[in-house]
């Protein structure tokens, strides 16, 4: 088929590939990944060049690459993966584990064994393509695209500007493939000098005067051209967010006298719901905090996966400023106005766009929730669950007589579920009573006197002592603020105002999750899947304390001690969300048939064009003997000089039909000759069949990539 | 555009997708990214700059070998070539054109760069159809070494002229007995032994000269005599080329039209070489005259003639007595034709009469494939008037042909 392949290509086309590769060194650790993708491109290059050599054909020598490119990236693999997972199993491995850490960090990245494999897998695509492009398909100008992968990506994500030398190795590599694929004319009586040698040189070192002139022009006229914004789908803040110590929210809602409406909502099952902003998992001697979180953009509905119940909402918010999103949890998929980033382990939603404490005000939203609810048995049988942040079992440093009393309350309780249960009957009991007048922190030295002596307190202290007593039991364990169901209306909706602000613990079990406890009597019911009340129902009704009274507590917050959370880092762009893909998917998929079918197209209705009906016959015969040479472009044979007469016969040999060949020769030079009116209607049936004939002949892409077209 | 470089398709490829890869890149703020979308697009540019300054400056000379040859044969082209600018250093693509009939001309690449040089370039040409022929102009197609530029260069130099004659058959048959002595006149008379006035008279014919009338044998015999005019040796002979495109079958160099060019071209060039003065008539006159020239000038006006003649759309041989005058005085008369009706035959017999043995060669009717039952009745009609008619079928050996003939005439 090509029997005058140039070897070179081939290694030229490995060093490129490897040559693109550098510019990824911005966004990794280490030179791994250079060594074993060195190793790769020489493997197949050498296969290249070796097929030029022996002769074996365009589509036997890609074949053989495909071939080598792939056992080298199996047996790479299987030399990086973990070694006991089996065979598929060892790439799923190293798949996830690069994917993972791409996912996570932030550049530079660690160069663990699944990102090389990953960049491996990456570098046999763009050579494997970059072969197709040159040597199979024979259109060299389009390898900048494979080949600028790298230099893309890592501009892309890197936050410092790539340098002009990345850049002109890039830029180099291009040029000296496409020096070495572009031929020097096609003339059949070559008459070659016997310096070709030196003009081959000439041709390099003006090559690369054209290197160093492009480069030098464009890093020039860059700084001159108008520049937007700087990755404006991100669409956030510069620096990190800010997020305020929800419990001083909570504090001055519950302790104002009005009663503020905060949102109303209708949920799907009827019943009503407790609504979370965020969960704070640290606990401090000082309180309950925050940790930093990393927010992410896509893929809320993969973050967390337990057992529940699927629950629909539907909120309007009043006049209220949040920089969080109040959702039931656990949050799968909402709908709402302006820019929301969530946090993945606690599954808070929180506003990250330019205004945001304002995208609450007013804001309409619904949400859809898989809302934990074991049954009573399950609770029962559950055991703490392993693999969670270790900060949510840090035990602090409080009063041993603590400890001694959590032993007490969760004796003869087999399981950790009951244990969490008698806790919660424990804080729930007569011992103790709701009352706001304790002290607005939930500091270790308060909570240890709320469970020791005063035993009077409201939800923070219930909450933090609860989740220290399931903690020295080995239990995870964290706070969640948010608000409790609120009042039914008339039309069924329910109404949530400031008194009902809430704090409750959750605590994490083996199957079943973070699963939400009420250990604060006299707001609302226990859940009903733990033991009910000992002393009959409390108030149903979320009431404030029997004493509002504004002594000690102010409600200047200021002079509690506002201790700034650590700030969160920036919010990161994840993996894609889940039903968004389909459409641009199939979309994609469309124009890429369109662009793939259009080149086929083309050429058919220029065949039907030239042998078109009406015209004259010396029109007729030129059109038809031209179809005839561009079919036999098409399908890579060799084009005799000649007139059509003495050119038919030059090839009868080498082509099937060679008696139909010749009719059509002889019909054209009649009709192209002779000054008889000749009848020229059988030719254009004549030309569409010697054209099967000569598809029939040629490989099946021939008619998907007409060369004709091209002009070669 | 200058000099008339302009960018290839890639090119044009490479300056867009450039164009969109930086404006992209402006639009999401990578500077580092539009370095890569400026260079694909300043790229094309350079490659123009290249093309435009680095252009060779040629000259050339080209010799054909030979300039004059029968259909059929092969002839040598070489082409000199000079680059006088010695920063040339692009790809170069030559193409010396040729009328599709010759092949199409050819093309060729030189590799050379920087410097001045001669470069000479041989390739032969198959000739396949007779006529006249220019061979060239040399055009160059100029390229950069990444493909993304191209300009056309026109080299100074001048065509050349190819003449491709028909195919001449070499006759070695000699000539017998055409034009010699007599005016084609039947056999004479010889009266009398030898006596005072040796002279050879024969019957009074209607329009034969008064002052020819010898009286002493016309009182003799009693009727009235003529003298036989001893002619001086008159070689000369009137070819008739039947080129109507009516009379012939077949297309390209396989037509009776061609077969019966070249015989009759033969003929020409064989009795020119003897000596003789040909007169060629076909088509609507005459197709060439003399004009003094004898010998090797006269050879060489006569591939000229049959050279450059076409097919012509006359319906008749009548046609070319249209002008007869100089078709009167001539020795004999041999006529190559095509397919013929009772009315050319008719034709021709009535221009036989004044000429010595009038012969003719005619397509065999069954070998040819002719339709028409009058060739054959024209043929019988022909031979009867005392002519001497050859047939011949396609592609066949035409000294055979010419042997047959003169066998016949000799008979005859």
């Amino acid at each position: 088929m090509n029997p005058t392949a140039n070897p070179v290509v081939s290694p030229v086309i490995a060093l490129a590939t490897w040559l693109s590769l550098l510019p990824l060194g911005a966004l990794l650790e280490g030179r791994a990944h250079l060594v074993e993708a060195a190793l790769l491109v020489t493997v197949v290059g050498i296969i290249g060049a070796l097929g030029a050599l022996l002769g074996l054909g365009r589509g036997g020598t890609y074949a053989l690459q495909v071939v080598g490119g792939v056992a080298m990236l199996v047996w790479r693999g299987l030399m990086l993966g973990p070694g006991d997972t089996g065979f598929l199993g060892t790439f799923r491995a190293l798949v996830q584990e690069g994917s993972a850490t791409i996912a996570a960090s932030a550049p530079p990245l660690d160069a663990t064994n699944g990102v090389v494999f990953l960049i491996l897998a990456l570098t046999a695509l763009v050579q494997l393509v970059l072969e197709l492009l040159v040597n199979v398909l024979e259109q060299p100008a389009w390898s900048f695209a494979p080949l600028a992968l790298g230099y893309v990506v890592a501009g892309i994500a890197a936050s410092e500007e790539l340098t002009v030398p990345t850049f002109a190795v890039v830029a180099g590599s291009y040029v000296l493939l496409l020096l070495v694929a572009t031929g020097i004319g096609e003339g059949h009586r070559a008459a070659r000098a016997s310096r070709s040698g030196a003009f081959h040189l000439t041709r390099a070192g003006l090559a690369l005067l054209l290197t160093v002139g492009g480069v030098a022009g464009a890093a020039a006229v860059q700084p001159l051209l108008p520049m937007g914004s700087k990755q404006p789908w991100q669409d956030t803040q510069s620096g990190p967010i800010q997020l305020g110590d929800p419990t001083v929210a909570l504090n001055e809602n519950l302790r104002r006298p009005e009663d503020v409406p905060m949102f109303s909502y209708t949920t799907s099952t009827g019943a009503p719901s407790y609504f979370r902003t965020v969960a704070m998992p640290d606990l401090t001697n000082d309180g309950v905090r925050l940790i930093p979180m990393t927010l992410r953009n896509f893929g809320l509905s993969g973050a967390y996966s337990a057992p529940g119940v699927p629950l629909e909402v539907e909120v309007q918010m009043r006049a209220v400023p949040s920089e969080y999103l109040p959702v039931p949890f656990a949050v799968d998929d909402f709908s709402a106005d302006g820019v929301w980033s969530y946090d993945p382990e606690t599954l808070a939603v929180v506003a990250t766009g330019a205004d945001r404490q304002q995208q609450t005000v007013n804001l309409r939203y619904t949400a859809s929730s898989t809302v934990p609810s074991p049954s009573p048995e399950e609770l029962d049988a559950a055991e703490a669950g392993q693999g969670v942040d270790p900060i949510t079992t840090v035990v602090p440093d409080v009063d041993p007589r603590v400890a001694e009393l959590t032993r007490q309350v969760v004796e003869g309780a087999g399981t950790a579920g009951q244990k969490a249960q008698r806790i919660q009957s424990f804080l729930r009991g007569d011992d103790f009573e709701y009352s706001l007048d304790a002290p607005q922190t939930a500091t270790l030295d308060v909570v240890s006197s709320f469970l020791l002596e005063d035993r009077y307190g409201y939800c923070i202290h219930f909450a933090a002592g609860m989740m220290t007593m399931a903690r020295i039991e080995g239990i995870p364990s964290r706070m969640a603020i948010g608000f409790n169901s609120g009042t039914q209306q008339e039309d069924g909706s329910f109404l949530v105002t400031s008194h009902n602000m809430h704090a409750w613990p959750e605590l994490y079990f083996e199957g079943l999750g973070w699963v939400a406890f009420e250990p604060t009597p006299a707001v609302a019911s226990p859940p009903s899947y733990t033991d009910a009340d000992p002393t009959g129902p409390s108030a149903p009704e979320p009431s404030p304390s029997p004493s509002p009274s504004p002594t000690n507590q102010s409600e200047s917050p200021e002079d509690d001690p506002q201790v700034p959370v650590p700030p969160t880092t920036r919010p990161v762009p994840g993996a894609g969300d889940d039903a968004a893909w389909v459409l641009p998917t199939v979309l994609g998929l469309l124009g890429l048939a369109l662009v793939a079918a259009a080149p086929l197209a083309i050429r058919t209705a220029q065949a039907r064009w030239r042998l078109r009906p009406g015209q004259g016959p010396a029109e007729l015969a030129a059109g038809a003997w031209r179809e005839v040479r561009a079919t036999f472009v098409d399908t890579d044979r060799d084009w005799p000089d000649g007139s059509p007469g003495p050119a038919s016969r030059a090839v009868a040999g080498s082509v099937p039909e060679p008696e139909l060949l010749r009719g059509i020769a002889l019909a054209v030079e009649r009709a192209t000759f002779s000054r008889e009116p000749v009848d020229p209607t059988a030719l254009p049936d004549q030309v569409q069949r010697l054209r099967r004939a000569l598809y029939a002949d040629a490989p099946w892409w021939a008619r998907w990539w007409p060369r004709s077209l091209w002009g070669r | 555009m200058i000099r008339g470089a302009r960018p290839t398709i890639r090119g044009i490829i490479l300056f867009v997708a450039g164009a969109v890869l930086a404006g992209i890149a402006g639009a999401i703020g990578e500077p580092d990214l539009m370095w890569l979308g400026l260079f694909l697009c300043v790229l094309p540019l350079l490659s123009l700059v290249v093309v435009v300054a680095l252009q060779p400056r040629l000259e050339y000379a080209r010799s054909l070998n030979p300039a004059q040859l029968p259909v059929g044969e092969r002839l040598e082209v070489v082409v000199r070539l000079r680059n006088v600018y010695p920063l040339a250093a692009t790809t170069l693509e030559l193409h010396d054109a040729a009328p599709v009939s010759l092949g199409g001309g050819a093309r060729f690449v030189v590799a050379r760069a920087f410097g001045r040089w001669d470069q000479a370039v041989r390739y032969g040409i198959q000739t396949e159809q007779r006529g006249r022929f220019l061979v060239g102009p040399l055009t160059a197609r100029v390229g950069d070494p990444l493909g993304l530029a191209t300009s056309r260069v026109h080299p100074r130099g001048e065509e050349s002229l190819l003449r491709v004659t028909p195919k001449l058959w070499p006759l070695t048959e000699a000539k017998r007995g055409l034009g010699v002595g007599a005016t084609g006149e039947a056999a004479p008379q010889r009266i009398g032994q030898a006596g005072q006035d040796d002279v050879l008279v024969r019957e009074h014919r209607h329009g034969d000269d008064i002052r020819r009338i010898h009286w002493r044998m016309s009182a003799k015999q009693g009727e009235l005599m003529v003298r036989l005019e001893e002619h001086p040796w008159d070689p000369s002979a009137l070819i008739i080329t039947d080129t109507r495109r009516l009379a012939h079958v077949g297309e390209g160099p396989s037509s009776s039209l061609e077969w019966t060019i070249s015989a009759a071209a033969s003929v020409a060039v064989k009795l020119s070489d003897d000596r003789y003065r040909i007169v060629v008539a076909g088509g609507s006159g005459t197709i060439y005259q003399p004009h003094q020239l004898t010998g090797v000038a006269q050879r060489q006006g006569l591939i000229d003639a049959f050279t450059d003649i076409g097919a012509s759309d006359e319906r008749e041989l009548a046609a070319i007595l249209a002008e007869s005058e100089s078709l009167d005085a001539t020795g004999s008369l041999i006529v190559f034709s095509g397919q013929l009706s009772v009315q050319d035959a008719a034709t021709l017999t009535s221009m036989g009469l004044r000429m010595a043995k009038p012969s003719a060669i005619v397509p065999d009717a069954g070998a040819w494939g002719l339709r028409s039952a009058e060739h054959g009745d024209a043929v019988r009609l022909l031979r009867a008037s005392g002519w001497a008619v050859e047939q011949y079928g396609p592609g066949e050996h035409m000294p055979t042909v010419w042997a047959r003939l003169m066998v016949r005439q000799a008979a005859a």
